[in-house]
């Protein structure tokens, strides 16, 4: 009985994508959009692209289908998306990864591969210490840092992580030393390591610290942003206390190269105002997560100067590597 | 408060959502390849649209209904639905290939509920201690507890530990292909991009255990048919129900404390409540032949340490499972951040969530009871239909996971080499434990190493602590082996 079922399920969607022949942009959609999501299930990438998504489909009037495939921290999904047909039936979501992957020899295209369709969220980077650190302000952190150079002990996922790149960042500009810790389930681990003693600090997205910070567990000493992030205005940014440190991880939707102006306008409207919705700014705010709207161009722009910043970072900590 | 929290999940609705949110979980948990997580973050965007104790409660149910859901293709198939049931089939498909699988499944409902609700008895009374024990768990204790996990070496090898030690040692092996997170250096991936992310343990399993024996059943064509015994009792006959109560409390302290910590969870939890049991046993060799202890050991834990996993969750907001990272999504749609802060603003929805989830455990038991009979007639279907449909399950299962052929060359492969090992006598289950424990065991240990050097590995007091069990968990039997050769010379 399941065979005869499977079979026959099996043939109905056999027919149904013979049917699903090339459209016009003005029917756009006609039929279910796939959303190539290249991390796992219930991962932060795909909890925020689920909630958007189930948004954006309202406005496009067709399902979009959410396809995980996770594997070397998106570059199997950024692959696949760019190798699909570009009608705007096959779309994905990004973070930084888009600009580090081709300067680390992972895969050799970042988003120049791409029309990018929005860029809906930031992350920007952040320094925790627990609740009862000896350190007050980012400056005393980074003076005591000079002072004791590869001692103060920072938790921050493994290298090449935009997370692990906002704190050599610092590193850099400032000319000091930390001991990092890597971290092998990345940044998320590093709060509650922070928490319980078992490091200085760490370096982690708001969106990743918020539960420990509003329990009073721990502690921010500054966030990577140009400015304060909505949903937590008492935290200083770096720039304001006079280090130029920013570092964003942001994402993106991605359709391939090709895919025409009118399928990307449409879908930009539909995401743009996913991004409006009650449901996904009530999700966002309480995460503690930036909304962002940029549109293609915003957005290329922003990712072309990413892609000088991350090359130039990664030079600098000895991770740059031509991709073949 | 309770009275009202009461009020709230006592409604047809209400009632309606957990047990059909249970029932959807244990499909889900029952199907290889799909998982507690995944069912969850599908069910996560209908969630929206509901009232945010309606939403969590269903989520709630799906989330125990999966734990449980592995059990019956563990012992039906002896392909584990979900990781935290690898080692239910151990005892569980011995067993239901005696023709008592109906007997089986009664012993995992049971011990699941029984865990399930000392669990969540356990997150109301004392989760803001658990929640400051979950904390003291950094990498130096992680690695101990990789080690203490590992000593379930001696429970798992069957007759002959050195093979025990190969199948881990292979495991182990295996364990670290992909990207090594610590040097961005690539290990044994041969440029492949699948294989960055490391060999998934998913696939693994599906193809050690439910392909491995789809095909020594075909090639052994004079075993005979799977014999099917209706059971006799209702639900569990009395010997059975006291060897439950006997192996409930320490496979649900196990399942509880292991569950808090959010580096383990369900499957971890199994592995050494599991060992606890052939330790403790006064007929340790009995275990793996399908007796009830070996399922109760490890049904109890994974549940008890739902229960387990939500104490992080709710006194902290850090999820102590991938499940409940999912719920934390949820709550968070509805403007609900889990914290301290929770408990003093929203009494009325943790009361609601503690009760949800001790109506979900009673779920359980309607389910399991309801099925007992019915889900044994599978293994009356006739071998020749049976076995295409088992491998067909396990090729859907492994694609399923990723969306990924490559995945299911991955089970192909296991399942080939799974066949010649059980030959060989290596135990499937211990291949699992080294792909399982190796990482937990080198991550932390590397992180350890960077943060402070080795010393917190033999200085922290947890650590000392574990580093005492895990000697009593070698030793003992060794103890135990060699009283019996004294005993015997005499």
């Amino acid at each position: 009985m399941k065979f005869r079922k499977l079979t026959v399920l099996f043939a109905v969607l056999c027919i149904a994508a013979l049917l699903s022949a090339p459209t016009t942009a003005n029917a756009y959609p006609d039929r279910p959009i796939t959303y190539i999501i290249g991390w796992a299930t219930g991962g932060g990438s795909d909890l925020v692209s689920r909630v958007l998504c189930a948004e954006a489909e309202k406005h496009l009037g067709q399902p979009i289908v959410i396809v995980n495939r996770p594997g070397g921290s998106g570059a199997k999904a950024y692959v696949e998306i760019s190798q699909a047909r570009p009608d705007g039936y096959t779309i994905g979501n990004t973070t930084g990864t888009i600009s580090t992957h081709k300067f680390m020899g992972v895969i050799p295209i970042g988003h120049e591969a791409f029309e990018v369709v929005i860029t809906f969220n930031s992350d920007p980077g952040a320094l925790w210490v627990k609740k009862d650190a000896p350190w007050k302000t980012l400056e005393e952190f980074v003076e005591d840092a000079r002072k004791r150079p590869e001692e103060i002990v920072v938790a921050a996922s493994n290298p090449g992580s935009i997370t692990r790149l906002g704190l050599q960042l610092l590193e850099v500009k400032e000319d000091i030393k930390f001991r990092i810790a890597s971290q092998a389930g990345g940044e998320s681990a590093g709060p509650g390591l922070v928490a319980g003693g078992h490091v200085d600090a760490c370096q982690a997205a708001p969106v990743t610290a918020k539960s420990l910070y509003d329990a009073g567990e721990i502690r921010p000493l500054g966030v990577q942003s140009e400015v304060r992030v909505d949903a937590f205005p008492e935290i200083p940014t770096f720039m304001e206390q006079g280090y130029d440190v920013v570092m964003h991880n942001t994402r993106q939707i991605l359709a391939p190269k090709g895919t025409p102006k009118e399928v990307v306008d449409k879908l930009y409207q539909a995401f743009k105002a996913a991004t409006k919705s009650e449901t996904f700014v009530k999700f966002m705010n309480e995460s503690g997560s930036m909304i962002l709207d940029w549109d293609q161009q915003k957005s290329t722009e922003f990712l072309t100067a990413q892609d000088e910043q991350f090359k130039e970072l990664l030079q600098q900590v000895g991770l740059y590597k031509e991709a073949k | 408060m309770l009275l009202a929290a009461l009020e709230t999940v006592f409604t047809l609705k209400m009632i309606a959502l957990i047990f059909g949110g249970s029932a959807l979980g244990i499909i889900v948990g029952a199907l290889p390849g799909l998982s507690a997580t995944m069912g969850m973050a599908l069910m996560l965007p209908v969630t929206f649209y509901m009232p945010p104790s309606e939403g969590i409660l269903m989520l709630l149910g799906l989330y125990t209904g999966a734990v449980f859901g592995g059990a019956y293709s563990a012992i039906l198939l002896n392909i584990p639905g979900a990781p935290p049931s690898v080692m239910t089939s151990l005892d569980g498909y011995p067993m239901s290939q005696r023709g008592e699988a109906g007997r089986a499944i009664s012993l995992a409902t049971v011990g699941s509920t029984l865990g399930g609700i000392a669990g969540i008895i356990a997150l109301i009374i004392i989760a803001p201690i658990l929640a400051r024990f979950a904390l003291r768990f950094g990498p130096a204790e992680y690695t101990v507890l990789a080690v203490f996990g590992l000593s379930a070496i001696v429970a798992v090898s069957g007759k002959s530990l050195a093979r025990g030690f190969a199948g881990v040692s292979l495991g182990v092996l295996l364990s670290t292909v992909g990207m090594d997170h610590f040097t961005n250096i690539s290990r044994f991936t041969f440029g492949s991009i699948e294989l960055m992310s490391g060999i998934n343990f998913i696939p693994v399993v599906i193809g050690l255990f439910g392909l491995a024996e789809v095909i020594s059943q075909i090639l052994e064509t004079a075993k005979e048919g799977v014999i099917y015994k209706t059971i006799k009792h209702l639900f569990l006959s009395r010997s059975d129900f006291l060897k439950v109560l006997k192996g409930f409390l320490p496979a649900s302290f196990i399942g509880i404390v292991i569950g808090v910590l959010p580096g383990a969870g369900g499957t971890i939890a199994s592995i050494i409540s599991y060992n606890q049991a052939v330790q403790s046993s006064k007929e340790p060799e009995k275990f793996g032949t399908g007796i009830p202890e070996g399922i109760i050991a490890s049904e109890t834990a994974n549940n008890a340490s739902v229960g387990g996993a939500m104490v992080p969750l709710l006194t902290l907001g850090v999820p102590g499972s991938s499940p409940a990272a999912i719920l934390l999504g949820a709550l968070l749609i509805h403007n609900l951040r889990p914290g301290p802060i929770l408990f003093t603003t929203q009494p009325m929805l943790i009361n609601t969530i503690f009760i949800g989830l001790m109506v979900a455990q009673f779920s359980l038991l309607l389910w399991g009871f309801a099925t007992a009979k019915i889900a044994p007639w599978i293994l009356a279907v006739r071998r020749e239909v049976m076995l295409p449909a088992i491998a067909l399950l396990c090729v859907v299962g492994s694609f399923a996971l990723k969306n990924s052929f490559f995945d299911v060359g991955i089970m192909l492969v296991s399942g080939i080499a799974g066949f010649f090992l059980n030959k060989l006598g290596v135990k499937p289950g211990t291949v699992i434990l080294g792909l399982i424990l190796g990482p937990m065991f080198e991550n932390n240990l590397r992180s350890t190493i960077e943060i402070s050097g080795i010393a917190p590995v033999f200085t922290s007091p947890i650590c000392i602590v574990l580093w005492i069990l895990t000697a009593i968990m070698i030793l003992y039997p060794i103890c135990r082996m060699l009283r019996l050769k004294k005993c015997e010379s005499e």
